[in-house]
């Protein structure tokens, strides 16, 4: 009796969570989720279908026409089908390029306040993701309704 | 009982079998399951780009839509995961519309059609797609690719990229 009571008062439990069952279900979890999970980021830009004869533009209202030429030397703003600027760029990837290029568009933007709306007419052999930059600067520049087109059907 | 045992083992010094701690390991698998958990729910749909593509950056910021993936990379064009044409075969011709293409989306639309007559509702009017392009490819292919679709039905087209930080 002596002897129980005093390792009683003495004996400190050391209690313990059972944590096996919820390391198996952790383990089984995560490799899972790891798996699926999305570590890239993949967004959007919604577009409209190249001009042409693909789509009949609303000709009704008689709507302004942006335009940006995408040529290997450069990139031509089109209002109307007359020249705003031409912007020479030196290489493909060129920053100052589109830099300047945003510049003239938010001009045009501001000159008209309301439109949404940017063709970008591209050639045929013109990369994809100059086209995707350009909408990336117009969309920057206030005009984020992009439309593509084709410059061999393009009357200038 | 066990516990009491092995203390007082530990106590008079004979070796005892010692648990390994797991609560370190514990707290690291909970922060790894909150992180996925999270990274699930401000995802909502999540896209992932099919294999051989290298998407372009951009900064657009709108989630993917459900709808039908085009994927393009630098040698075939896929509908949902399946090769459908080659691009030597789709710039071959002088016609905008790629009919090996076409026919695949067709096939698809049928599919989604009995489906949604199954489920009792009205065939999709506008129909969407996601365009899956390698940031390597030609105006040319995206064109072909895009009349198609919208000769196809495919009224609202998405360009899927990758988000620039």
């Amino acid at each position: 009796m002596r002897r129980r009571r005093r390792r009683r008062s003495n004996v400190h439990f050391v209690t313990e969570i059972e944590l096996m069952p919820m390391l198996n279900v952790f383990i089984s979890i995560i490799p899972l989720l790891l798996l699926s999970a999305a570590f890239v980021p993949v967004t959007v830009i919604k577009t409209t279908l190249p001009t042409g004869e693909v789509v009949s533009a609303p000709a009704d209202q008689a709507p302004l026409d942006v335009a940006v030429v995408v040529q290997p030397q450069a990139f031509v703003v089109r209002v109307d089908g007359a020249v705003v600027q031409a912007v020479p760029r030196s290489k493909a990837d060129d920053p100052d390029a589109r830099g300047q290029l945003e510049v003239v568009l938010k001009t045009v933007a501001d000159a008209h306040p309301g439109h949404r709306e940017v063709r970008i007419v591209s050639e045929a052999s013109t990369r994809y993701e100059e086209i995707v930059e350009v909408m990336d600067v117009a969309r920057a520049a206030g005009l984020p309704e992009a439309a593509l087109a084709d410059a061999s059907t393009e009357a200038f | 009982m066990r516990h009491r045992r092995e203390r007082r083992g530990r106590r008079s010094g004979a070796p005892t079998s010692g648990s390994v701690n797991l609560i370190s390991m514990m707290d690291i698998l909970t922060v790894l399951l909150l992180f996925l958990l999270k990274s699930y729910v401000a995802g909502g749909e999540v896209m992932v780009p099919a294999p051989g593509v290298r998407l372009p950056n951009s900064t657009a910021d709108q989630p993917p839509p459900t709808s039908v993936v085009v994927a393009i990379d630098k040698k075939e064009i896929m509908v949902g995961g399946d090769p459908v044409a080659s691009l030597h075969d789709a710039l071959a011709g002088d016609q905008l519309e790629i009919p090996s293409l076409a026919a695949h989306l067709h096939e698809v639309q049928r599919q989604q059609d009995e489906i949604a007559k199954l489920r009792g509702a009205a065939p999709d009017e506008h129909r969407s797609a996601t365009i899956q392009g390698d940031r390597d490819i030609e105006f040319r292919v995206l064109q072909k690719v895009m009349y198609t679709l919208g000769q196809s039905g495919y009224e609202n087209i998405a360009l899927a990229v990758i988000q620039k930080s």
